[in-house]
């Protein structure tokens, strides 16, 4: 009974723009996925929680400026200092967590760092939930300028704009910082090999350290956007997230920077976009509630029938 | 090689097993037409309920000299839905302040039920076992269903303040409902049936998007609300759009509600969902002046600190309504106004309370409570409480039901008449 | 090497040779806990004491999975679920496709279908890493919870299934909490017979070759996926028993009680009291599921009374550090509500102790012997295999 009125062109646009905002923060926080797996072959359960983290700081920030009340030019300078203590917090806590839970296992068995950073992720999860917040959630003030702007029919809110603008340029630096700088090719030189990087003068523990702060600065803006835009934050929502996130690390190849990000806006995408077309045919109903599957399906057959990824045409199946 | 017969042979078991799950599944699929009636409509407390309770006779129980009258409350004091359960369970424990009962102090004693089907049975296990003679919760559904048995065993009555599934009250089982077991907030069908009157003869819509929360509370009251809705003559446009607690991006469910083009977006659920839902529609300068109807675990304070501007005009139903002892309540507990199911609370701890004090005999220090006479007492309540007049029906439920609606008005709710 | 039928026989053989002896003292202490004991606790502590079980039962099912074979599950809940909502689908009277059939029926019906719930899900991703299983079996768990909410034609989504029908011995009913105890028990047992057998035997050896090392097993000829398949299968299928006696026990079975939450527990047991051991498994049921339980009791509210002076001795010393500082702490609460309070943060404690655990006793509180030597002295092939591993 959906696909009678469904078919209008403002309704596409409008779940593809929302496909692309979701997607934005799916790619942003994939990327520290894909960076620390590229590097230690480990999969940083905690980097959902360091997303939270982030838009708690972020929370902070906007609160302490004047919540509801910032307007004008404070705006812009809010919202830069609030990304700005993201990006700290998000990098503080990733390098904590990478000193006190993953430096010490790095010669343990293979599954050991992984069960840490379970370990880490539960605890802050339910550090914030259960031992600050009391099982609260806290709510983002819409401070953004409301409006937007319209081609003909079709409206994307500046929101939405600023949303996607903001997290392709914060990928772009990031690509220039892994690609330009010293830096950057000391990560690419450990993720190639760490004993061959070692011997050629790279000090591993500093690239390994650099490869945590940067996801982790990337998640912590992902989470300030996401209050931005979402507006409910709580100790418990860097889960669904993460998972997602990873999952679009897994999807663009896992270790590839630019499949992270090809991987993000194809999830955001097949999960408003790929529902509906579905819906179209006839006898298909997937409705809202179905979303989480269509991705978690998404990854299992990814990982069945392209376990490197759909975008890359590696060697094989990774190790 | 052996391995692979092995392998084939166990997986050939693993086949037979599933083909008889199929079978199972077919054959059950012929009788399923016939057997939903098995379940509900029962006409009321039977005197083989009274049995299995063990309250066909009397059943004393004696509070000593100088001992406190111990009454239980089940909520959920942690996790989730601690926000709502809190309240709860400091609005029933004020109605007993200052309360003595022949010079016996009430006291109330608390366990955590956590809002699952886990934690209600758990904490009514802890209750009876600290010697309760009564007690208000549990607040939820879930937990009420799988704790009625435990609570009727000891013979110990309780009144659910918020539990409103509507089987509750009419178990499948040969016994009828359990007559231990009391409530008294409205149904969700009283609520979902004034919410479609209002929509359609004060809203004037005529076209509604449904959203709701895919749990017990939200699916019920969303469906009650569509069979309303249809039956007064209204048209459910659009897919009616689920979401799980904790959901925060509801612009996918945004965008169909701008292709289905309603007069009125209803939603069934909670404010922890409704703040970034209604900030998030309002964001879309297309839905800005949409009506919009929510239900009482909508109606929260929190939503107005929340949303703030988005949650400008919405409308929102509250069952119940602040009955003549509302201030009396107020005078105890602060936080009032904000307390969903907060004066249900306090109307049970009274109720149980005034009974006690119709039952409760002296015998020289000692106190002696029938727990026959006291179920009885609190059957025949008729009281004024804090949510309104309260009579119970003939299993249990609250009779009659008021519902009333508020509309948000810079930034506070304002009761519309 | 030797045909799987061959190594699964002589587990059999050793079975049947060894039940005597080896269950004797097991045996001797069922009966007496039973009778000697079991009426010395009321329900609310036979009712912690089956969590226990319960949790001591799924524990050693993943503890195949995770401590024998080394494949990081995360969706334990998933088999957990499927055990419970067999039985409720085809053995509750509400159930839109009642089937009316006996529990004992069902048992088998929801082992068989755990079981292969877990080839179905292990035979694409197996293959693969194990770190892609961690995350694929986390989405699954999902993808399991999401189904039972949404298929309101099969499940009655959240509302749930309930009155289901209990298991009828022929002389008695299963239906209360001491009834419920003793069978979870029995299941336990059971379960730790046959698992430890396994563990023993040719495939437990393979499995254990797996999780050292997967290349250098797979190169002494141990086909690796199908070794790995049965484990996973053989997880499912005890998570599946798990389930079946739950959903009767709590008599509610609906999405809500499968959550994350659950593989969360059930991994937090297997870590922290010792991989691959299963008196550590039954150590850590006792710790992470007992001891939270035990805090909210009655009798620990009364004990804890005893430490009023505590309270009386540290509210001054909070006060004067008040007034000092611009912190406003809040004064210690009420003695008998310690415990409750403690409780709540059970999981803020989990996920520290799972990273401690890893950090300082890798082997766990309770290590299996065999781990213990291997995580001290790892072989040399490990150490140079770990160098590419986080």
């Amino acid at each position: 009974m959906s696909i009678l009125f469904l078919t209008t062109p403002e309704f596409w646009f409008d779940q593809i723009v929302n496909g692309l905002t979701t997607g934005s923060i799916y790619a942003l926080v994939a990327l520290g996925y894909t960076m620390v797996y590229g590097v230690l072959q480990l999969i940083n359960f905690a980097h959902g929680e360091v997303f939270m983290i982030g838009a708690f700081a972020g929370y902070g920030v906007l609160l302490a400026l004047g919540g509801q009340d910032i307007s004008g030019v404070m705006i812009v300078v809010a919202l830069v200092l609030a990304l700005i203590a993201a990006g700290l917090a998000s990098g503080a806590t990733a390098i904590a967590i990478e000193r006190l839970a993953y430096r010490p296992l790095r010669n343990a068995p293979r599954l050991a760092p992984l069960i840490s950073a379970i370990g880490v992720s539960v605890f802050l999860s339910h550090l914030v939930d259960d031992g600050f917040l009391n099982g609260e959630t806290k709510h983002y003030d819409q401070i953004f300028p409301a409006g937007k702007l319209s081609l003909g029919a079709l409206n994307v809110s500046y929101l939405q704009l600023f949303l996607m603008g903001a997290s392709l340029a914060m990928m772009a630096v990031l690509y220039w910082i892994i690609q330009r700088t010293k830096l950057g090719r000391s990560i690419r030189a450990v993720a190639e090999s760490r004993d061959n990087a070692a011997l050629m003068g790279v000090d591993v523990n500093r690239a390994i350290v650099a490869t945590f702060a940067l996801g982790a600065i990337m998640a912590g803006f992902a989470g300030v956007l996401y209050g931005l835009f979402f507006s409910s934050i709580r100790g418990s929502m860097g889960f669904i997230p993460g998972i997602k996130a990873f999952t679009a690390a897994v999807l663009g190849g896992i270790g590839s920077i630019p499949g992270a990000v090809v991987g993000g806006y194809f999830l955001g995408l097949a999960e408003t976009v790929g529902r509906e077309l579905l819906n179209e045919i006839p006898g298909v109903n997937l409705p809202n509630e179905w979303k989480d599957v269509v991705a978690f399906a998404l990854l299992v057959l990814v990982l069945i029938f392209r376990p490197t990824g759909i975008f890359t045409q590696q060697e094989g199946k990774r190790a | 090689m052996g391995t692979k017969r092995t392998l084939l042979r166990f997986g050939l078991g693993l086949a037979a097993l599933a083909g008889l799950a199929a079978i199972a599944t077919a054959c059950s699929g012929d009788d399923s037409s016939s057997k939903s009636t098995a379940t509900g409509g029962s006409a009321g407390f039977t005197a083989a309920g009274y049995k299995a309770a063990g309250l066909d006779q009397a059943k004393n129980v004696t509070v000593d000299a100088g001992a406190n009258i111990k009454i239980g409350i089940s909520s959920a004091l942690s996790g989730d839905v601690k926000s709502l359960g809190l309240p709860i369970a400091d609005s029933a424990a004020a109605a007993g302040d200052g309360v003595t009962i022949a010079g016996h102090k009430l006291e109330f004693v608390r366990e955590d039920d956590l809002c699952t089907p886990e934690g209600g049975p758990a904490a009514a296990d802890r209750l009876v076992k600290a010697g309760i003679v009564a007690a208000v919760g549990p607040i939820c559904s879930g937990g009420t269903r799988a704790s009625l048995a435990i609570y009727d065993k000891a013979g110990i009555t309780h009144i659910s303040p918020s539990a409103t599934a509507g089987d509750l009250t009419t178990p499948a089982r040969p016994e009828g409902p359990y007559v231990t077991f009391f409530r008294v907030p409205v149904l969700n069908s009283d609520e979902a049936n004034a919410q479609a009157k209002f929509s359609i003869g004060t809203i004037k819509a005529k076209k509604a998007f449904v959203v709701f929360d895919t749990d017990d509370y939200g699916k019920d009251l969303s469906q009650q609300f569509q069979n309303f809705f249809k039956a007064q003559g209204g048209t459910i446009v659009g897919s009616p759009a689920g979401y799980e607690k904790k959901q925060t991006d509801f612009k996918s469910i945004i965008a169909n509600i701008k292709a289905a083009k309603p007069d009125m977006v209803y939603m069934a659920g909670f404010y922890a969902e409704a703040t970034p839902f209604l900030q998030q529609l309002r964001a879309d300068a297309d839905l800005k002046s949409l009506p919009f109807m929510g239900g009482d675990g909508i109606k929260n304070d929190e939503l107005l600190t929340g949303a703030k501007d988005a949650a400008e005009n919405a409308y929102l139903a509250l069952p119940g309504t602040t009955g003549p002892k509302f201030a009396d309540y107020k005078a105890k507990y602060k936080d009032a106004d904000s307390a969903t199911f907060g004066p249900e609370a306090w109307d049970c701890a009274t109720i149980i309370i005034d009974a006690l004090k119709k039952v409760a005999k002296d015998n020289g220090g000692k106190l002696t409570i029938d727990l026959k006479a006291l179920n009885e007492a609190i059957k025949n309540t008729d009281i004024d409480g804090a949510s309104g007049h309260i009579k119970f029906g003939n299993n249990g439920d609250r009779a009659g039901a008021i519902v009333r609606f508020f509309q948000v008005k810079s930034g506070k709710y304002v009761e519309i008449k | 090497m030797r045909s799987l039928r061959a190594s699964w026989g002589r587990v059999q053989e050793q079975t049947w040779e060894r039940i005597p002896s080896r269950l004797r003292p097991i045996v001797w202490f069922l009966i007496a806990f039973s009778v000697v004991f079991i009426n010395r606790f009321d329900d609310t502590w036979m009712r912690m004491f089956f969590l226990v079980g319960l949790y001591a039962t799924l524990g050693m099912g993943l503890n195949v999975v995770v401590g024998m074979a080394g494949l990081l599950d995360l969706g334990f809940v998933a088999f957990f679920a499927t055990g419970a909502y067999t039985v409720a689908i085809f053995g509750s009277p509400v159930s839109p496709h009642d089937a009316h059939l006996n529990y004992w029926v069902l048992v088998p019906l929801a082992i068989g279908l755990g079981a292969l719930i877990g080839v179905l899900l292990g035979l694409p991703v197996l293959p693969l890493r194990g770190d892609y299983l961690a995350i694929v079996t986390l989405g699954f768990g999902e993808i399991i919870r999401i189904l039972a909410l949404n298929m309101n034609d099969y499940t009655r989504g959240s509302s749930g299934l309930f009155e289901i029908r209990k298991p009828d011995l022929g002389f008695m009913v299963i239906e209360d909490v001491r009834a419920f105890y003793v069978m979870i028990l029995v299941a336990a047992l059971a379960v730790w017979f046959v698992t430890s057998r396994i563990r023993d035997s040719r495939v437990g050896r393979a499995w254990e070759a797996i999780r050292e090392d997967e290349d250098v097993a797979a190169a002494m000829g141990i086909n690796t996926t199908r070794y790995k398949l049965m484990a996973f299968a053989t997880g499912a299928a005890v998570g599946a028993i798990g389930g079946a006696i739950y959903a009767p026990f709590i008599d509610f079975v609906a999405p809500q009680s499968f959550s994350l939450q659950v593989s969360i527990n059930v991994l937090a047991i297997v870590i922290i009291g010792g991989m691959g051991n299963t008196t550590g498994v039954i150590a850590g049921s006792l710790i992470l599921i007992g001891v939270p339980e035990l805090l909210q009791f009655q009798e620990t509210a009364d004990f804890l009374q005893k430490f009023a002076w505590l309270r009386d001795v540290l509210n001054p010393v909070i006060h004067g550090f008040n007034t000092v500082t611009f912190l406003n702490l809040p004064d210690l609460p009420q003695p008998e509500d310690w415990g409750k309070k403690l409780a709540l943060y059970r999981f803020v404690v989990f996920g520290l102790l799972m990273v401690i655990v890893m950090v300082l006793r890798p082997m766990g509180i309770f290590p299996s012997k065999r781990r213990e030597l291997e995580f001290e002295n790892p072989p040399e092939a490990e150490l140079a295999a770990s160098q590419g591993v986080g």
